[in-house]
């Protein structure tokens, strides 16, 4: 453990009212013993606070694993059952062996044939006014 | 403001613990003490310590770094760069003179514009200097216009301190953190820590 003195007050002479508290060393090997020694006699200042390693971000929770599994499952259930329901919709239900007719041939729905389109109308020309003559030929 | 001694004399006891600040209040479990003074007045001065130290200004206080130059102090997986360390009779002065966006804070509000994270910080190194060179320390922070003391509570010192390890895992720093990372990491915890008075509950006293 590192020893720190914080002066909680100067003067002109120097400074006094000191308090005390302990860090960590920076060696992770030392910091697993330093920790459990926080109340050493020479510590003036009592743990208020709980150990970093409470507050530190740490991994997911179990109940967050169980419930990653859990959606998973799930997810693949709703994919079979989807599956499932696509393939009786396009062959029809299952036959099971010795008591159900043979399943049925896959047969495409036959197209439709396409309808002769009807031609547009061609709007009617506006025709010339002719005047007819009525000639008679006689010989 | 006239300083309580001058170089070389010796001082009594009465003068040596009565520094002349002029207002103190606790900011989320941290007692700041807190010197005004005429920035225009004090920025002329020529010696390093009335400059930056105006409420110290006379006495013998030497530094650790030579002028312009910085050191780096470690405690563990703490280290920091403090802009100033002046040796003080049987302790150490950790100054720092960054923060606060360079503004002016008023004798009458200066609690409504206080900067949690700076002063946090300048506790951090603080922490980081005791620790390197196994003495006591005192927080100060100069800013434009104000010299402050800061004495942090015993929950705001175990915070920090117990917090280093988490607060470098967290900024993924392979070694070491920095005080400011530790202050960033460290003040809502402290926010939410019963007992300790927010800054805007005072401000608003």
């Amino acid at each position: 453990m590192i020893q720190v003195q914080i002066a909680s007050h100067v003067h002109a002479q120097g400074v006094d009212q000191i308090r005390w508290v302990l860090i960590e060393p920076a060696d992770p090997a030392d910091s697993t013993q330093a920790t459990a020694s926080v109340e050493a006699p020479g510590a003036a200042v009592p743990p208020a606070l709980s150990p970093p390693a409470a507050s530190a971000p740490a991994s997911p929770a179990p109940a967050a694993g169980w419930a990653l599994y859990l959606f998973k499952s799930l997810l693949m259930l709703a994919g079979l059952l989807l599956a499932l329901w696509l393939a009786q919709r396009e062959f029809g239900p299952p036959g099971w062996p010795g008591s159900a007719p043979a399943r049925q041939q896959y047969q495409p729905q036959p197209q439709p044939q396409p309808q002769p389109q009807p031609q547009p109308q061609q709007p009617a020309r506006p025709t010339a006014a002719v005047e007819v003559i009525a000639t008679e030929h006689r010989p | 403001m006239s300083a309580p001694c001058a170089q070389g004399r010796p001082v009594s006891r009465a003068a040596a613990t009565a520094l002349a600040w002029h207002d103190e209040a606790e900011l989320l479990g941290v007692r700041v003490r807190i010197f005004f003074f005429d920035p225009a007045e004090v920025d002329a001065r020529s010696g390093f310590v009335d400059r930056q130290l105006p409420l110290l200004q006379g006495l013998d206080l030497r530094p650790l770094a030579p002028d312009g130059q910085r050191s780096s102090y470690r405690a563990g997986a703490l280290r920091a760069q403090p802009d100033a360390v002046l040796v003080h009779g049987n302790g150490l002065l950790c100054l720092s003179h960054k923060g606060n966006d360079g503004r002016f804070l008023a004798p009458a509000r200066w609690q409504q514009h206080w900067r949690v994270d700076t002063m946090l910080q300048n506790i951090a190194c603080a922490m980081a200097v005791a620790g390197d060179r196994q003495l006591p320390v005192a927080a100060l922070w100069r800013g434009t216009n104000v010299l402050c003391q800061f004495d942090p509570s015993p929950p705001v010192l175990e915070c920090l301190a117990s917090h280093i390890g988490a607060a470098r895992d967290y900024w993924r720093e392979p070694e070491v953190v920095s005080p400011a990372q530790l202050a960033n990491f460290c003040e809502p915890r402290l926010r939410l820590l019963p007992g300790l008075i927010p800054v805007g509950a005072v401000a608003s006293a």
